[in-house]
C-alpha cells in the first residue's frame, strides 16, 4: 500500500512540475529565453489566486479560471515591457537570461513588499480527505488530476491543430524560416508568454490551494521545471511535461529505498546523468532526426 | 548588451537586498517607544564595573547589530519575533536613557539563511558599522561566524540557538534559552511519563541545531524510559510536501509522532498533512511554534498539538502585544533577553567587544522577559520549560 501511496503524491507533484515545464518549454522552445522569471509569473498566479479567493471572497472556481488570464497577461506583458525593448537595444540571449534571473528576485521581493513575506493560508487547516482502496487522496490530489486531463490535451490540441500552434511549432525549428515565410514573429512571441504562463497560472491556482502562498514559492518550482524540460528533451513539448511526471515519480519513489532527506539529491543526481549521458533528454533526439 | 546584463545583475541584488518590511514591522531606526519596562539585571557588580555616566544625548549611539533571515520564507517569521524582540528592548532602553548617555541604534542585515551571506553579513557589521556585539541565529549560521567573532572580538549573541556546543566551541558566543539537551530530555520525559506514549515515530529538519537533540532524546526514551523510536525521516528547511514522509511512517504503528524543525512554519505544514492523510496520531513539537502565522497555515489541525517552550512573563506579553499588535512567541522573549543582557554587559565592560565578554560572565542573572533568568557560568541564561498546546486555535498552558 505504501507504494500505491508514493506513486500517487508522485504524480501529484509530478504534474505540478509538469505544468510548470510544460510552460517553460513553451516559452524556452520559441524564443530560446531561458525565461527564469516563469518562477515569479507562477508566485503572482498564487497571489492573484489569494487576493480573489480569500481578500475578495470570489468563488474559489470563478477565482482559478480568472487566475489564468491574468498570468497570461503578466507573461506578454513581460514579453512587451521587458525583453522586447531588451533585444531591440542588442541584448542577446544570455544578457536576457540575467535579466530574467533579475525580474524573478525583483517580483518576488515586490510580493513580499505588497503581501508580507509570511505564508497566506488559502485553506488553513487540513483538507477533508479520503480513503480509496487504502490510498489517501485530498481535494487537492483529485483537482490536480481533473485539471491535467483537460490542460494536456488541450495545449497539445493547440499546438498541433490550430493555425496559431503551427505556426508557433514552425517558429520553434526555425525562427529565420518562419519569418521568411511570412509569420509575425512579435505576435507570436507574445502568444507564447500568454499560454506558458498561463500554465503557470494553473500550477500556482492548484498549489496555493494545497500549501498556501509565499514570497520564495517560486524557486524549487522553476529549478524542478528547468530539470524536467532538460530530461524530457528540449525542443519537445510532451517531453517537457513528461520529464515532469518522472521526476516527480521518481522523487516520491526513491522514499522505498532512501531516507527522505534525499529526495533532491535523486533528482540532481537524475540531471547530472543525463546531462552525462543523453544530454538532449528523452525525447531531445527524435526532435533533431525529424528535422534533419 | 554589456549594460543589459550588468542592469540585470544590479537589478538582481537590489531585488536580494531589498526586502522591505511590511507594515508595523520593527526597524533598526528605532519607532515610537512603548512603555519602558527594562530588564532588571541582579548580578553583583564588580567593584571596578565602571560607573553609569551622565546622560548625554548628544554622543555617537552605540550599534548594535543583527543577522536574521530577512529575504524569502523566513523573513516575516524573523520580523514579526526575533528582530521585534530584539528591537523592543532596544527601544525600551533608549526610552529609559540609553546606556551612558549613548543611545542604541540597531543595525539589521540579512543572513539570506546561508552561512557565506551571514559571514558577508556580519563582516559589513563589524567592519563598515563596527559594532561590537550582535544577535545571530540558527546553529548553521552561527557556527559558520565563530572564526569571525573569533578574529574581529566580536560577541556573537545567538539568544535563540539551542546547540549544545554554541557556548563551548567559541568564548564569544552567548544565548539565553534552554539547550536542545536539555529540551530533548524534558520531552522525552513528557512523552513516557506524563502522555504515557511508549512507541514514536519522528520527523525532524536536518540541521545539525535540530539533529543534536536526537541523540540524547533517543537515550533517555528508549533505554531509561522503556520508550521506542520505531522510525524517523528528515526534511530539509524549505520543503513544503511531506506526504512522503507521512506515508513511509504511517504503517509502523506508533503512538505518537514528535515534529521538530528551527522555524516555526514548517512544523504546522507537517501536522496538515499528517491530518489530510488521515492519520490520527498524537502529535507533539517544540518551540519556535507560538506564532499566528503557525495557526494561519495549520488552522484546525493544530488542535491537541503539545508543545514544550519557556515561559515568557504576562507583563513581557502585554508590552510586546501594545507595540506591535500581535501576541510573541518565546522566541521573541530570547531575544528581548538577549538585547537586555547585552546592554548591562555593555553598562559594566563598556562598548567594546572584549569588555562585553567580559562583562557577560559577571551578570548572573537577570528578570527579563522569559522571567528570571540564571547564568550557568558558560554565558548561557536559562528560562524554564513549559508545555503548551493549541486548543481551539489558542495556545493554552498543557492540559491532559
Amino acid at each position: 500500500m505504501l507504494l500505491l501511496q508514493l506513486i500517487v503524491n508522485g504524480l501529484v507533484a509530478g504534474a505540478i512540475y509538469a505544468l510548470m515545464a510544460l510552460g517553460f518549454a513553451v516559452i524556452y522552445n520559441a524564443t530560446r529565453i531561458f525565461h527564469l522569471a516563469h518562477g515569479a509569473v507562477y508566485a503572482v498566479g498564487g497571489y492573484i489566486f489569494y487576493a480573489l479567493a480569500i481578500q475578495l471572497k470570489v468563488d474559489p472556481l470563478v477565482a482559478f479560471v480568472l487566475v489564468v488570464p491574468a498570468t497570461a497577461l503578466v507573461g506578454a506583458a513581460i514579453e512587451a515591457l521587458v525583453y522586447r525593448p531588451a533585444r531591440g537595444r542588442g541584448a542577446g540571449l544570455f544578457a536576457l537570461f540575467i535579466i530574467s534571473l533579475g525580474l524573478l528576485v525583483f517580483m518576488q521581493n515586490l510580493l513580499s513588499f505588497l503581501f508580507g513575506g509570511d505564508t497566506k493560508s488559502v485553506w488553513p487547516g487540513a483538507l477533508p480527505s479520503y480513503e480509496l482502496g487504502g490510498i489517501v487522496v485530498t481535494p487537492y490530489h483529485i483537482a490536480v488530476v481533473v485539471v491535467c486531463l483537460i490542460v494536456f490535451p488541450l495545449v497539445q490540441w493547440f499546438v498541433t491543430r490550430t493555425r496559431t500552434g503551427k505556426a508557433i511549432q514552425a517558429l520553434s525549428s526555425n525562427r529565420e524560416l518562419a519569418d521568411v515565410v511570412g509569420v509575425d514573429v512579435p505576435r507570436l512571441y507574445l502568444v507564447v508568454f500568454a499560454l506558458g504562463s498561463g500554465l503557470a497560472g494553473i500550477a500556482a491556482a492548484l498549489l496555493s490551494i494545497d500549501l498556501g502562498v509565499n514570497p520564495g514559492m517560486a524557486f524549487t518550482v522553476i529549478t524542478f521545471a528547468a530539470i524536467s524540460v532538460i530530461i524530457g528533451g528540449v525542443g519537445h513539448l510532451p517531453g517537457a511535461a513528461f520529464g515532469g511526471f518522472l521526476l516527480g515519480l521518481l522523487q516520491s519513489l526513491a522514499v522505498w529505498f532512501l531516507p527522505l532527506a534525499w529526495q533532491d539529491v535523486v533528482v540532481y543526481g537524475l540531471l547530472f546523468v543525463f546531462l552525462l549521458l543523453r544530454p538532449q533528454g528523452l525525447f531531445g533526439q527524435r526532435l533533431i532526426t525529424r528535422q534533419v | 548588451m554589456r549594460r543589459l546584463a550588468a542592469g540585470g545583475l544590479l537589478a538582481a541584488l537590489l531585488g536580494v537586498t531589498a526586502c522591505a518590511p511590511t507594515a508595523g514591522a520593527p526597524t533598526g531606526s528605532a519607532p515610537a517607544p512603548s512603555k519602558p519596562a527594562p530588564a532588571n539585571p541582579q548580578a553583583q557588580a564588580p567593584a571596578s564595573a565602571p560607573a553609569q555616566a551622565p546622560a548625554q544625548p548628544e554622543q555617537e549611539p552605540y550599534k548594535i547589530g543583527g543577522t536574521f533571515v530577512m529575504s524569502g520564507g523566513q523573513a516575516e517569521f524573523s520580523r514579526r519575533q526575533l528582530i521585534a524582540g530584539m528591537q523592543m528592548a532596544i527601544d525600551e532602553l533608549n526610552e529609559a536613557g540609553g546606556i551612558s548617555g549613548h543611545k542604541l541604534a540597531s543595525v539589521y542585515e540579512d543572513s539570506r539563511g546561508d552561512p557565506g551571506a551571514a559571514v558577508a553579513a556580519m563582516r559589513k557589521l563589524v567592519e563598515v558599522d563596527k559594532v561590537p556585539v550582535m544577535q545571530s541565529i540558527y546553529t548553521f549560521i552561527v557556527f559558520a561566524q565563530m572564526p569571525v567573532a573569533e578574529e574581529t572580538k566580536t560577541v556573537v549573541f545567538a539568544p535563540s540557538v539551542e546547540h549544545p556546543e554554541l557556548t563551548t566551541r567559541s568564548q564569544w558566543t552567548a544565548r539565553a534559552a534552554l539547550n536542545s539537551i536539555d529540551n530533548a530530555l524534558v520531552m522525552a520525559d513528557f512523552i513516557a511519563k506524563t502522555l504515557g506514549y511508549k512507541r514514536m515515530v519522528i520527523i525532524h529538519e536536518d540541521q545539525e541545531g535540530v539533529t543534536s537533540q536526537l541523540k540524547p532524546f533517543t537515550e533517555k526514551y528508549t533505554q531509561e524510559l522503556g520508550g521506542q523510536i520505531v522510525g524517523q525521516e528528515a526534511y530539509k528547511q524549505g520543503d513544503t510536501d511531506f506526504r512522503n514522509h507521512i506515508a513511509k511512517l504511517r504503517g509502523l504503528n506508533a503512538e505518537f509522532l514528535w515534529v521538530i524543525g528551527a522555524n516555526s512554519v514548517d512544523k504546522p505544514r507537517v501536522i496538515k498533512q499528517v491530518r489530510e492523510s488521515g492519520w490520527n496520531i498524537a502529535v507533539g513539537t517544540q518551540a519556535p511554534f507560538e506564532d499566528p502565522e503557525v495557526l494561519a497555515v495549520g488552522g484546525s489541525a493544530l488542535d491537541g498539538v503539545v508543545f514544550t517552550t519557556s515561559t515568557f512573563t504576562p507583563e513581557f506579553a502585554d508590552r510586546f502585544n501594545k507595540k506591535y499588535g500581535y501576541p510573541p512567541d518565546n522566541i521573541a522573549a530570547k531575544h528581548y533577553d538577549g538585547m537586555m543582557i547585552t546592554a548591562e554587559a555593555i553598562r559594566r565592560g563598556g562598548y567594546s567587544g572584549e569588555g562585553i565578554r567580559q562583562a557577560l560572565n559577571q551578570i548572573t542573572e537577570i528578570d527579563g522577559g522569559q522571567g528570571k533568568l540564571v547564568n550557568n557560568g558558560q554565558r548561557e541564561w536559562k528560562p524554564s520549560p513549559v508545555f503548551k498546546m493549541v486548543k481551539n486555535g489558542q495556545f493554552v498552558a498543557y492540559q491532559p
